[in-house]
């Protein structure tokens, strides 16, 4: 009830402990007492200025009754967005929303009236997953500019969005979106029950809303993707998948996914099937390089000999001649000091990229050859397992697969070639038991969908690709205009 | 979807029991009791084994809920049927054993020499475990994943193995008649084709589509078939049938000798990895087997370790030696083998006798 | 999934004990190369292992280090005189890369069984490596000369060997699963080639004997020798070991000659050589069957060359020439040593058992020395090089 508008205003006061941020601006029309309240960080000045106090004179200027004056005042108002609340949860729901409260006295509603100030930065080319085609720009920290982004591209009324408000403090904004009939009414069900679930002081940003989500999955590996592209996300959007929206936050999540999606990039979209099947074949053996090199290696060299050729295994005992750790050893030495180099990478504020830290490893490693603490070869398949794991646009998957390193490296040091081979089994197993809101983690290969083989290791080329994948929608035809060209 | 397996799945755990039961024990009383002429032996135990998968289709087709140790309860009754049940779980606990006893030995023996053979035993049995826990649908999908691995690794050694091949080796042909590839077709299809049998418990509602099993089972049986034909032939025509006979593991043997492009050379051990999943594979799905058979009550998370434990100890103690292994298997193991043949034979005509009473009843 | 956890906190438990069959690099000592020597009281083993150190900062002496060492030893049985070798040597024997084995002559004189089991038993060993028999000195000198053109001697025994094979054909390459394997087989016999030393005065194993343009003492490739069971027989001229190589069809590329005058020759190189043997059962009879094709490569004669009869007449000279070497060499092997090293044995089983059955038994009493046999060589003529004619004035 908002009749008695001092005692909800001294209530406020007294709530935000008398801010000074939050404004009160007492005004008459007429007999009646006005309280227009706003939230000055949050609310933009000059539209309150221009609408509402402008409107506000002008309907004081014309002599209404005060029985009346909520309509007229709500039907005059040059504010676009408009709305009624009558409880004091909402009144603060909006206030700290950037919107602008009008009290009547009197009155048991009140107006709140859409005055947000834009805080956000401008819309950017994106940082992290940069293409040579395709569009530039990448989502903002902003709610409605980034739901803008997507509805400009999917202009449709299917493109459905469930907002939702979540975090006790935070009270952020997430945004649910998927395109009725063809997502899957129960993926979007499961997800929904699971943002309800969710109780939590504060989300800060859609990567804090991920682990959340993703609290059954124990396994190292990750099970959505983050992207701050929207080309991305309304490519998954029409295939049926699930997008989370949170403000504040520039990445978007896309659910389910399946580890077949991450070796897809933006760029797969872009190019011609045979070129963009040849890429997909070397990232598939850059995981494996990534995952297995360290270990065989370090089999290869103290348990298995007999598999290394006669000429390069003499190779390989003279550069070791004088290298007093053994082999475990040494390539736990040198994935410690690369990931370090890594790290420090990062913080480094210059956008150089990666091609600093691993030149600076090499040299590094090359004066520890000199002092004879390393052997050269250990130094290029460390190089080269710290390279194959870049390709991938997660920063999850290659550091879910430094766990799997280890443990290959580990078995392959006590057992060699039947360590990698157990450890092998193991991470399959692991993979095949994984699954991502209900659908299988190895997709397209283990159960075996042929629709979505289709798209996996090589892509078919778009005249064969006319059908979703079946896991993901019923409604499967993509494309219509193959059938038109045979006449 | 949950226990749910494709026929894809189902089919390739088929041909995965079927093909790596061979290595050991199989390759060694083919070669043994049939010699040159052992791939005329595979071809008759697979004409035989046609019956096998007739009688299987039988059998899976009746009462699709139910897995195998319900069906001999529901068709012969309780105190008889648990009897059967029994008695056919011990053999399956004692193929495990023998299964887990070649995967040891074969590793002990080839790479790990000094490495005491329980120790692979226990990472091997931990793996097994970890499987079973998870469940049917984990089972099945490893299975197909290494299938595809097993089938491109053998596609590699074959065309490795080509140039090397000398067809005087397969020569002199049915010296000694038919009576020898009778006897080797008898242990082949005692030892490889038996494995068929232990599918029948994952009842037919955990299929997906149930109407389709027959065409990807009866694909899977040829493909399978052709691994083991191509595989004998191979050996025995690039290393001649003095040296394959007195090899210990001749399979493995055979693939020192491929050399690719005089550069991929020395790759037998990451050829040899489609055995070690094979026979991994075997041991898991006989724990599976054991677990789901035993009663409902029983079903916990704690059964399947206490199977793979007495498996793991069985392998260890049960055993002194290869030889004694080899002797043991060799004669007097098919008798085990056909007293299981002939109980899931009495299941079969159980059922036939069944249905013939009930349609007697309704017309 | 709390007993997984439990389990898995046990396993490292059984790590920690120590990881069996660890071995590092540089603890192994890799062999390149074995050799067998005949004692009086046993067998004297020489091994040559490859040396791994690294030269430059390390050595003292400005001198490169030879690349290989090698330590010889002596027991009563083949196993205890390889193990004695720890003795000598600071790395265990890593045996699994050896590329060549070198029996003594007098070892293959008195039987190669018992030297057989321990190579084909030790499953650490590939049985891929060449065997050769060292013909007029024991195995000891041939594995410690320092060799020209390779850095390893066992590397160059054995790319010699597979070049002689590949393009003259005095020597066949058996690998050592071939020797088992035709050992096994009663109805095959065994061939070796063999190696020698050529040498000047001076002693060719050290270092030195590369430094000047013609080495001291060199490794070089010979003719075949001929076993009967397990005993070498003797070894054949060359002419006999490329006409034995031609009816095993071990042969890929050779060259071929015949005398036109005296000392006048037309010299040919014969290449895509197919032996076809086949053994007719009643009566008893061997066809040989050889084709491939010629190519013209040295020409002292006075011939017009672009007659075509004086062609075809090269050619059946050439084959004519080819097959009285062939006969000759088969009834020299019937007479003296009466080893059926070309396979008719073998074939007649494969083909007719039952026959074979029936004579086996009078194999080398009768059979074999009667048996009736039929060559026929069929070569084609190919091209004649760049010129058309004989250079004369």
């Amino acid at each position: 009830m908002l009749d008695d508008i001092e005692k909800i205003v001294n209530r406020l006061k007294k709530d935000t402990n008398n801010i000074g941020d939050i404004v009160y601006r007492k005004k008459y029309i007429g007999k009646t007492k006005l309280y227009i309240i706003y939230n000055e960080p949050l609310a933009s000045s000059d539209k309150i200025s221009d609408f509402i106090i402008r409107s506000l004179t002008r309907i004081a200027d014309s002599k209404v009754s005060s029985k009346k004056l909520l309509q007229v005042i709500e039907n005059d108002i040059s504010n676009f967005k408009v709305t009624t609340i009558d409880n004091y949860e909402s009144l603060c729901f909006y206030l700290h929303r950037g919107f602008t409260i009008l009290l009547l006295d009197g009155d048991r509603e009140a107006l709140v009236l859409e005055t947000k100030a834009d805080l956000a930065r401008g819309i950017t080319t994106p940082d992290t997953e940069s293409t040579l085609r395709g569009s530039k720009d990448a989502f903002v920290e902003d709610y409605q500019k980034n739901i803008g982004l997507i509805k400009k591209r999917i202009r449709s009324n299917d493109l459905w969005i469930d907002p939702m408000v979540m975090g006790r403090y935070t009270n952020t904004q997430v945004g649910l979106l998927y395109v009725n009939g063809v997502a899957k009414k129960e993926l979007v069900e499961t997800i929904k029950k699971q943002l309800k679930k969710i109780d939590i002081d504060g989300i800060i940003n859609s990567e804090v809303l991920k682990n959340l989500i993703e609290k059954e999955n124990k396994n190292v590996l990750p099970t959505l993707i983050t992207t701050e592209r929207p080309d991305v996300v309304v490519n998954a959007l029409l295939e049926g998948k699930v997008v989370i929206i949170v403000d504040n936050s520039p990445y978007a999540l896309v659910m389910p996914a399946v580890l077949n999606d991450f070796f897809k990039t933006a760029e797969d979209y872009y190019g011609k099937w045979k070129n963009v099947s040849l890429t997909r074949v070397v990232k598939f053996f850059a995981f494996f390089i990534s995952l297995i090199l360290p270990a065989f290696y370090i089999a290869l060299i103290t348990y298995n000999q007999e598999m290394i050729p006669t000429e390069l295994l003499v190779n390989f005992a003279t550069q070791r001649d004088g290298v007093p750790f053994p082999a475990f050893v040494e390539a736990t030495i040198m994935l410690l000091c690369f990931e370090i180099l890594r790290e420090s990478d990062l913080r480094v504020p210059s956008f150089t990229g990666s091609s600093l830290s691993i030149v600076g490893a090499l040299i590094l490693g090359d004066a520890a050859v000199q002092a004879g603490i390393v052997s050269p070869i250990m130094i290029i398949v460390i190089a080269l397992t710290s390279i194959s794991a870049l390709p991938f646009t997660e920063p999850e998957l290659i550091n879910g697969l430094r766990w799997y390193r280890i443990l290959f490296m580990l078995l392959a040091s006590f057992l060699g070639m039947v360590g990698v081979v157990i450890a092998f089994i193991y991470f399959i197993i692991e993979l095949t038991s994984l699954n991502s809101f209900g659908k299988p983690y190895l997709m397209p290969y283990a159960p075996t969908s042929f629709t979505g083989l289709k798209n996996s290791l090589i892509k078919f080329p778009a005249k064969k690709l006319k059908e979703r994948r079946e896991y993901l929608s019923n409604n499967t035809i993509k494309q219509r205009i193959g059938e038109d060209e045979k006449n | 979807m949950k226990n749910k397996i494709n026929c894809l799945q189902f089919a390739s755990m088929m041909s995965m029991l079927l093909v790596a039961s061979f290595l050991g024990i199989g390759m060694f009383s083919v070669i043994k009791s049939a010699g040159v002429d052992s791939y005329i032996s595979i071809v008759i135990a697979a004409i035989a084994g046609i019956f096998i998968m007739l009688s299987f289709f039988v059998i899976y087709d009746y009462e699709p809920n139910l897995n195998v140790a319900e069906k001999f309860k529901s068709i012969f009754g309780k105190p008889l049927g648990t009897i059967l049940n029994y008695l056919s779980l011990a053999i399956i606990l004692f193929m495990g054993i023998s299964a887990m006893f070649n995967l040891t030995t074969f590793i002990t023996s080839q790479f790990l020499k000094s490495t005491p053979p329980y120790l692979i035993g226990l990472c091997f049995a931990f793996l097994v475990i970890l499987v079973n826990i998870k469940g049917i649908e984990t089972l099945s999908r490893t299975c197909l994943v290494l299938f595809t691995l097993c089938a491109i690794l053998f596609l590699i050694s074959i065309i490795g193995l080509f140039p090397e091949f000398d067809m005087a080796n397969l020569k002199p042909c049915l010296e000694y008649g038919l009576k020898r590839p009778l006897v080797g077709a008898v242990y082949n299809f005692l030892f490889n084709l038996l494995p068929i049998y232990l599918l029948l418990v994952i009842p037919k509602n955990s299929l997906v589509k149930p109407e389709k099993y027959r065409k990807y089972m009866c694909i899977f049986y040829i493909i399978s078939f052709l691994i083991k034909f191509v595989l004998v032939v191979t050996t025995i025509g690039v290393l001649g049938i003095h040296l394959a006979s007195i090899y210990q593991y001749p399979e493995y043997m055979v693939l020192k000798r491929i050399k690719i492009f005089t550069f991929i050379d020395r790759i037998e051990n990451v050829i040899t990895i489609q055995w070690l999943f094979g026979l991994f594979f075997n041991i898991s799905f006989v724990v599976y087997y054991i677990t789901h058979s035993l009663k409902q009550s029983h079903k916990s998370k704690l059964l399947p370790v206490i199977i793979t434990i007495i498996i793991f100890v069985g392998s260890n103690y049960l055993f002194k030696n290869n030889t004694a292994f080899n002797d043991f298997t060799y004669s007097k193991v098919p008798y085990m083998r056909a007293i299981l043949f002939f109980i899931y034979i009495l299941l079969f005509v159980g059922i036939l006798i069944k249905k013939r009473c009930n349609k007697k009843v309704t017309s | 999934m709390k007993k997984i956890k439990l389990l898995s906190f046990l396993l490292p438990l059984f790590f920690i004990t120590g990881c069996f069959n660890y071995r590092e690099l540089n603890e192994l000592a890799i062999t390149s190369a074995v050799g067998i020597d005949k004692t009086e009281d046993g067998y004297k083993t020489t091994i040559q292992i490859i040396n791994t150190q690294k030269n430059g900062a390390d050595t003292n002496s400005s001198m490169e280090q030879p690349k290989f060492v090698t330590y010889t030893s002596e027991d009563k049985n083949l196993q205890e005189s390889l193990r004695r070798v720890i003795l000598e040597s600071s790395r265990r024997i890593y045996a699994d890369h050896i590329q060549v084995l070198v029996i003594g002559e007098d070892l293959a004189r008195d039987g190669i069984y018992d030297i057989l089991d321990l190579f084909f038993r030790n499953s650490e060993l590939r049985k891929q490596f060449q065997v050769v028999i060292a013909r007029d000195t024991t195995a000891e000198d041939i594995l410690k000369v320092v060799t020209p053109l390779e850095t390893l001697n066992s590397k160059h025994i054995d790319e010699g060997l597979s070049v002689d094979n590949k393009y003259l054909g005095v020597g066949e390459v058996v690998d050592f699963e071939q020797l088992v394997a035709s050992y096994l087989d009663s109805n095959k016999e065994i061939v070796l080639p063999s190696v020698t030393l050529k040498e000047k005065d001076e002693e060719g194993d050290n270092i030195e004997n590369t430094e000047s343009t013609e080495p001291a003492e060199n490794v070089i490739e010979s003719t075949m020798g001929v076993f009967k069971d397990d005993r070498l027989l003797d070894f054949l001229t060359e002419k006999e070991s490329i006409a034995l190589s031609f009816v095993r069809g071990k042969i890929n590329n050779t060259v071929l000659s015949y005398e036109c005058h005296d000392n006048k020759y037309v010299v040919s190189e014969i290449m895509n050589t197919k032996t076809d043997v086949s053994v007719e059962s009643e009566p008893l009879k061997a066809k040989i069957k050889i084709t491939g094709s010629l190519n013209i490569n040295e020409v002292t004669c006075d011939l017009d060359l672009e007659d075509l009869k004086v062609v075809d007449e090269i050619e059946s000279n050439l084959e004519n020439e080819l097959k009285n070497n062939i006969n000759d060499t088969i009834n020299t092997i019937r007479d003296e040593y009466n080893t059926d090293v070309f396979g008719f044995r073998d074939i007649l089983y494969k083909s007719n058992p039952k026959y074979y059955r029936e004579i086996a038994d009078d194999w080398y009493d009768s059979v074999f020395k009667n048996m009736d046999i039929e060559i026929d060589v069929n070569f084609d003529f190919v091209e004649k090089g760049n010129s058309l004619k004989v250079i004369k004035r």
